[in-house]
């Protein structure tokens, strides 16, 4: 747009006397702000909660003992329980595929009454 | 469509990039508390500070207030500000907000006098110029505003919306809505 409209025209300088009363301010604001420490409150804070921390964790022993039981073993669950675990019902399971697939192996080749121990069955 | 309105750069093409690198030493120096250092950054950002105040704010006395602000902070913390990568932009953040600070402590105001423009020659301002001021004076503030950054400070729509708090197409939407409203009321086509 605005090329055409705004041609011959600018926006309006600061009034005569402001930049005095600005600088003046800005000087005595300047003037009276405190110096920033290097460090300040909150990194000050930040620091000692680290260092009682460490202290902390060098000072204390170290105490291995817990108060609630160990957690049990796989086996023991089994025990406890008296349910397979997962990995028993996939042994039994695969056992199970493995003799059928034997048995049906020894059907195709005409050994009907065999068994795979190479026993009849009679 | 003209220059302005396809992201082109303003009247003042080539200056803000030297702006801010002049800027970025100037404030550098008022950081190391250098003498003359805050008369540099004045002679720098006055006029646009003073300017975006007054589009924004529609108020001589708040725009001299809110420059005031911007420099008497800029004073307590010049280490903080020397840091900035945008020191134009963040500049004019600054007047942005210490001109709606303002606007909020001091209730709105009845109605706009204030001339947004004036001759580049120095004459008094005409009819052609008080059409002008008035069409202006008849967009809402935050309109207003984005025609000042976008053609008088030269800053992307993107710019825009970091100054003055928006997202980079509402900045963009609030410049062509404005522009269209001036076209309406000065009965110029599109």
């Amino acid at each position: 747009m605005s090329n055409e409209f705004f041609a011959g025209f600018h926006p309006p300088h600061p009034p005569p006397g402001l930049r005095e009363r600005v600088l003046q301010a800005a000087r005595t604001a300047g003037a009276r702000a405190p110096s920033r420490p290097l460090v300040g409150r909150v990194e000050w804070a930040l620091v000692a909660a680290a260092l009682a921390l460490a202290i902390t964790h060098l000072v204390l022993p170290s105490t291995s003992a817990s108060p609630w039981p160990a957690a049990p073993a796989p086996g023991q669950v089994t025990s406890i329980t008296g349910d397979p675990t997962v990995d028993a019902l996939l042994v039994a399971e695969a056992d199970r595929w493995e003799k059928d697939h034997h048995r049906r192996l020894l059907v195709e080749l005409g050994f009907p009454e065999m068994t795979w121990e190479g026993r009849s069955r009679k | 469509m003209t220059a302005v309105e396809t992201g082109a750069a303003g009247p003042e093409t080539g200056g803000a990039d030297s702006i801010e690198i002049r800027l970025g030493r100037a404030l550098a120096a008022l950081a190391r508390g250098e003498d003359g250092s805050l008369e540099a950054v004045w002679e720098l950002m006055a006029a646009k500070l003073y300017a975006l105040a007054l589009w924004r704010s529609g108020s001589r006395e708040d725009a001299a207030d809110a420059v005031s602000e911007v420099f008497v902070r800029l004073a307590r913390k010049p280490l903080a500000v020397s840091r900035i990568a945008r020191p134009r932009a963040y500049l004019l953040a600054m007047a942005h907000r210490a001109t709606l600070d303002l606007r909020r402590r001091r209730g709105p105001t009845v109605a706009l006098e204030e001339a947004f423009l004036v001759p580049a020659d120095g004459h008094p301002v005409a009819a052609e110029g008080r059409r002008l001021n008035q069409a202006l004076a008849a967009l809402p503030a935050a309109q207003r505003e984005a025609v000042y950054l976008r053609h008088w400070a030269e800053l992307s729509f993107r710019e825009i919306g970091a100054v003055t708090g928006v997202p980079t197409f509402t900045a963009a939407s609030r410049y062509r809505l404005a522009v269209r409203r001036l076209r309406a009321l000065l009965g110029v086509e599109a």
